[in-house]
């Protein structure tokens, strides 16, 4: 497991920070197979964008992109600048956005894409807000260059934390499903969480009825007839009547336990009751990404800081590079 | 890994039922480290138990009981019994109960031993209903001759379904903590969910906000200054936290169906805890190796998933190791 990060960033504007999200990605073995600087600069297969500004060859322009597709060509990601807090970002497991009318403002299609962020066509996209208010935060991006263990995933976050409070505003990450944790027949054993909260993630987005509001996402039953992309529930544990343990806001803590100062962070199931709707079940255990156990704690709180470190993430403990103090 | 196991028994009587538990435990590699036919047959170091008759060398004399250790030494049990539906039994964590004044009615003691059901002393023991009425229900055993990784338990359980009902009113179990799920310095990384309920066990026997009626119970710091032999939390997962929903237990669940891509259900992990508002020593046990949460509220006992591969027995809220190809009958 190789780690790849550039954290406590303080990028001026979104597009710089995002431009981050790609340099990261591309460290850790993503490509960019498309790109365009929504000015004149386009590439069918490769990376034009040089820059976060608002020039030539800059993802500060409106309509500016970069698809980027990780190493085992499954996974297809576009970002696509509007402004520079909101993004039209598109999700593919066929490794490429082959499809549509590519250019410099374009970006191209996929037949299972779907808009994670933003709304519109490609030909008039339109954003929805995914990062915080320009030059207000610090940046963060981790990424492993690792697939992990039979899922064949490449996990990566990235995320806005609050100066001064460190509240987590957004967070975009793709994690996997733990080996045995998830269906023999789920092809595409990953999901994504996303949020922009202004003030922070709150409980009720993890877990609640009807499913339209829930941060996290995956596709359930993908390449067979019942396929969906659907909302999936990031179940916390109910330890004391109906007071919740996990996430944000939780109402009950363990402590360190009797063992240690660190925390023990608890694994996050991913799934659907009858409830939430069609295609219910379990999708998984996420492999990185945890719970907290500590209501005490969140961001710039770390755990095994020195060996393999885990940061507070709004009710998440995530990936965070080795022997690096989060800042506020 | 092995199992081995007698299910679907119709006993006569509880100690049939535990003469059952005996051979399969043996049979899985467990050694009997002591016993007494509750007359005048004793052995400090061996098994003179033979039936499970109130008669000579049998297990259905009052203060008759066997002593149990498993292939490692580490785990200790002593059966004993008080009357057919009424065990003292005693936990140690040392491979042995050597000490006190063992004899065909007494068993011994161990500086660690925990009572996990009846009172008194092993002198004057007491007690407590650990199996539903004689000749009312199914019984089962079964047990892993195989050390689970990282924890080294070697796991079983044993319960009572009643007949026709199915009702899981009785059970035992032993489970070790899933490898990478408890604390490194944890070395009694095990627990042991016990409960007789006639009418099947409820939910506040996993969660609430004491920890005086939970079914599961486990060392937390062993061999530390702080040690405890605590009750711990069977968490669930919430699902709705608006209405209190969640995924677990018995009563109050939400279904998860058996999801999209087969006939058979996902069972879950079970977490055990403890936290601040249960007392002290809050933290992780970690998560049951073997043991896992039943996940579709329409299904009981004797519903089965995996079960010609990985076999699974639905059983009061939880999913538990069951031989392969064999149906659990009501």
């Amino acid at each position: 497991m190789a780690k790849f990060s550039n954290v406590n960033q303080l990028p001026t504007t979104g597009p710089l920070g995002m431009f981050t999200v790609k340099t990261v990605l591309v460290s850790a073995g993503w490509t960019v197979t498309k790109s365009g600087d929504g000015l004149a600069l386009y590439s069918a297969s490769g990376d034009i964008l040089t820059g976060g500004g608002a020039v030539a060859g800059g993802l500060g322009n409106n309509r500016a992109y970069f698809t980027v597709t990780d190493a085992s060509t499954k996974v297809c990601l576009s970002f696509q600048m509007i402004t520079n807090t909101t993004w039209r970002v598109k999700y593919s497991e066929t490794g490429a956005m082959a499809g549509g009318s590519p250019n410099s403002t374009t970006t191209g299609t996929a037949t299972d894409e779907q808009i994670l962020y933003g709304a519109g066509t490609d030909a008039s996209p339109t954003g929805t807000q995914m990062l915080h208010t320009d030059n207000s935060y610090r940046f963060h991006v981790v990424a492993n260059s690792t697939a992990q263990a039979s899922n064949g995933t490449y996990p990566f976050w990235f995320g806005c934390t609050v100066n001064a409070t460190g509240v987590a505003a957004s967070f975009f990450g793709l994690e996997g499903m733990f080996t045995g944790t998830y269906h023999p027949l789920d092809v595409v054993p990953r999901a994504i969480i996303t949020w922009y909260v202004a003030t922070g993630p709150v409980v009720t987005n993890w877990v609640q009825t009807p499913d339209s509001n829930l941060y996290a996402r995956g596709w359930i039953a993908y390449g067979l007839g019942a396929a969906a992309f659907k909302r999936l529930c990031i179940l916390p544990y109910i330890i004391s009547n109906a007071n919740i343990l996990g996430g944000p806001g939780s109402a009950l803590t363990m402590s360190t336990g009797p063992y240690a100062t660190e925390d023990q962070p608890l694994p996050l199931l991913l799934g659907r009751a009858v409830a939430h709707g069609t295609l219910p079940g379990p999708k998984g255990t996420c492999t990185d990404y945890k719970t907290t156990s500590n209501s005490a704690r969140d961001y710039p709180s770390t755990i095994l800081n020195a060996t393999n470190a885990y940061v507070y993430y709004g009710g998440l403990l995530v990936l965070w590079p080795e022997s690096v103090s989060p800042s506020l | 890994m092995a199992k081995f196991h007698n299910v679907n028994q119709l006993p006569l009587t509880g100690p049939l039922a535990m003469f059952s538990v005996k051979t399969v435990l043996v049979a899985a590699g467990w050694t009997v480290t002591k016993s007494g036919d509750g007359l005048a047959l004793y052995s400090a170091s061996g098994d003179i138990i033979t039936s499970g008759g109130a008669v000579a060398g049998g297990l259905g004399t009052t203060r008759a009981y066997f002593t149990v250790t498993d292939a490692a030494t580490k785990v200790c049990l002593s059966f004993q019994t008080i009357s057919n539906t009424t065990y003292r039994v005693k936990y140690s964590e040392t491979g042995v109960m050597a000490g006190g004044s063992p004899n065909s009615t007494t068993v011994g003691s161990a500086t660690d031993e925990q009572v996990l059901y009846g009172a008194g002393t092993d002198a004057s023991p007491t007690g407590a209903q650990m199996l539903h009425t004689d000749n009312l229900y199914r019984f089962h055993v079964v047990a892993n001759s195989t050390a689970q990784a990282g924890s080294g338990t070697y796991p079983f359980w044993f319960g009572g379904a009643v007949n026709a009902t199915g009702v899981a009113a009785s059970f035992f179990g032993l489970d070790g903590m899933a490898n990478g799920t408890y604390n490194t310095l944890d070395v009694a990384p095990r627990a042991i969910i016990t409960w007789y309920v006639a009418t099947g066990p409820v939910a506040t026997g996993w969660v609430t906000s004491t920890d005086t009626a939970f079914y599961a119970r486990g060392w937390v710091a062993y061999g530390l200054a702080a040690a405890s032999f605590k009750r711990l939390a069977m968490t669930v997962y919430a699902t709705q936290p608006q209405t209190g929903s969640w995924i677990g237990a018995v009563t109050g669940l939400e279904n998860l169906s058996t999801g999209p891509y087969a006939t058979e259900d996902q069972p879950l992990p079970l977490l055990l805890a403890r936290c601040l508002a249960q007392g002290t020593l809050p933290g992780i046990k970690g998560f049951c190796a073997d043991i896992k949460i039943a996940t579709n509220t329409t299904r009981g006992y004797p519903s089965t998933v995996l079960n010609a591969t990985n076999a699974y027995v639905y059983f009061g809220g939880l999913a538990l190791a069951w031989p392969e190809a064999v149906s659990p009958s009501l």
